[in-house]
């Protein structure tokens, strides 16, 4: 499978990780065209329904990352943040989804190669659980 | 009906009585007599006559505590360790003043009580609703469970912790689920709703013995309620005061499963 065909919606927060996509952009740095980017003004706006909606209608994966603990721009929001994903993803676990589907973490606005990074990571494992699956049907 | 359980009666007769003649309350929210007698009906007693038909069996399962919302002070519950659990968790959530309700408990034991305003002692009270689920991550299971449900919100009703005015399901702006009843609109509603009620669930099996298909998912919900439990050191309703662990946070909080 073509890596440009996957659907990897990337939620991303406005002051640091999609600071940091945009890095990644203007350093020409190489990561797959998988990411589809939502920007939002932080990671504490990003409604767990959102994640479960991307998903419901047909997204391969979910991408979400803020500002590193300590740093986000409305002091806490992260902070709320952290606990929403880390119920969120044992509730995919318990419902027997694949929770490798959605991945979480934090990029700040100077790691521009962490972006990249990140973002080949989540395509690899996507992908292997895309591939994985059409053996099984 | 039992002699335990009639006694039990008595004593919550002789409670409300008393609270009526000195205008402590101007209603109870209790069980009663129906025309059927294994069918309980709930009923808003507003006079000491109508503590006549009191009913206190097995039978009397329902979650009582959501109907105190929109209801005048001051009312009186008959309730079980979870009414009270969800009592104090309307009075955290600003639903509910503490005041305007007097909580009658009735329990095997007073400390499972967060609040309450009397107590009557019943010796052997319904199980815990809770229940071991071997089906935790399986997908089969829950896409099973899921085909049966046929989308009536039956649970969404029964549940004390589902009291929005309008429901994530029934918002057209934004449109959360997916057109018409298929498997992708059941699953976003019920993973939102067990989002939604992560750190919130008191436990009174509402939702299952609501649901006219028979669908189990609350085992869901119990995972969840354990994992607030062990992460964030909270169960529901069980303090005043208290906020729910996902308007709440610390600094150290772990991050299992994140992204290096
Ligand atoms: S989720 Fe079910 S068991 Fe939990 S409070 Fe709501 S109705 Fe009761
Ligand atoms: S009560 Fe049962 S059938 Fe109705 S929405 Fe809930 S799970 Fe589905
Ligand atoms: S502003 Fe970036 S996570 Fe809050």
């Amino acid at each position: 499978m073509d890596e440009s065909e996957l659907k990897i919606i990337a939620f991303l927060c406005n002051w640091c990780s999609y600071a940091g996509a945009d890095l990644a952009g203007t350093g020409r740095m190489q990561y797959p065209p998988s990411v589809k980017i939502v920007r939002l003004p932080c990671s504490g706006r990003i409604n767990p329904l959102y994640i479960i909606k991307a998903l419901a209608d047909g997204a391969d994966g979910v991408l979400v990352s803020g500002c590193h603990p300590g740093d986000c721009h409305y002091i806490t929001g992260n902070m709320y943040a952290r606990r929403r994903f880390a119920v969120l993803k044992r509730l995919l676990d318990d419902a027997g989804f694949d929770s490798d589907r959605v991945q979480f973490t934090w990029i700040s606005a100077s790691e521009g190669q962490r972006f990249a990074d990140v973002v080949s990571d989540v395509t690899s494992r996507i992908k292997l659980l895309k591939t994985k699956g059409c053996e099984k049907s | 009906m039992t002699e335990e359980k009639l006694s039990i009666i008595e004593a919550l007769k002789t409670i409300c009585e008393d609270l009526f003649s000195k205008r402590v309350i101007s209603r109870v929210l209790a069980f009663t007599e129906g025309e059927i007698k294994e069918i309980p009906v709930v009923s808003l007693i507003t006079n000491p006559e109508g503590l006549k038909g009191l009913k206190w069996d097995e039978s009397c399962n329902k979650p009582l505590a959501k109907l105190l919302l929109g209801l005048k002070p001051k009312t009186a519950i008959i309730a079980r360790p979870y009414d009270a659990r969800a009592v104090v968790m309307y009075i955290n959530e600003n639903q509910l003043k503490r005041d305007d309700v007097f909580i009658i408990g009735v329990g095997k034991d007073a400390s499972d009580f967060p609040v309450f305003d009397a107590f009557a002692k019943d010796p052997s009270p319904l199980q815990s609703a809770r229940e071991p689920s071997p089906s935790r991550g399986s997908l089969d299971f829950f896409l099973a469970e899921i085909d049966r449900c046929i989308l009536c919100y039956a649970c969404r009703q029964a549940c004390w912790g589902c009291y929005c005015p309008s429901c994530f399901m029934e918002r057209g702006i934004p449109d959360w689920t997916p057109a018409g009843v298929g498997r992708e609109a059941k699953i976003a509603f019920h993973l939102g709703r067990t989002m939604h009620l992560a750190g919130r669930c008191v436990e009174c099996g509402g939702c299952k013995t609501a649901c006219p298909s028979g669908v189990n998912l609350k085992y869901l919900i119990d995972s969840l309620t354990q994992m607030c439990y062990e992460e964030y050191g909270h169960k529901a309703g069980m303090e005043e005061g208290a906020r729910d662990p996902l308007s709440d946070y610390r600094c150290d909080d772990g991050q299992p499963g994140f992204l290096e």
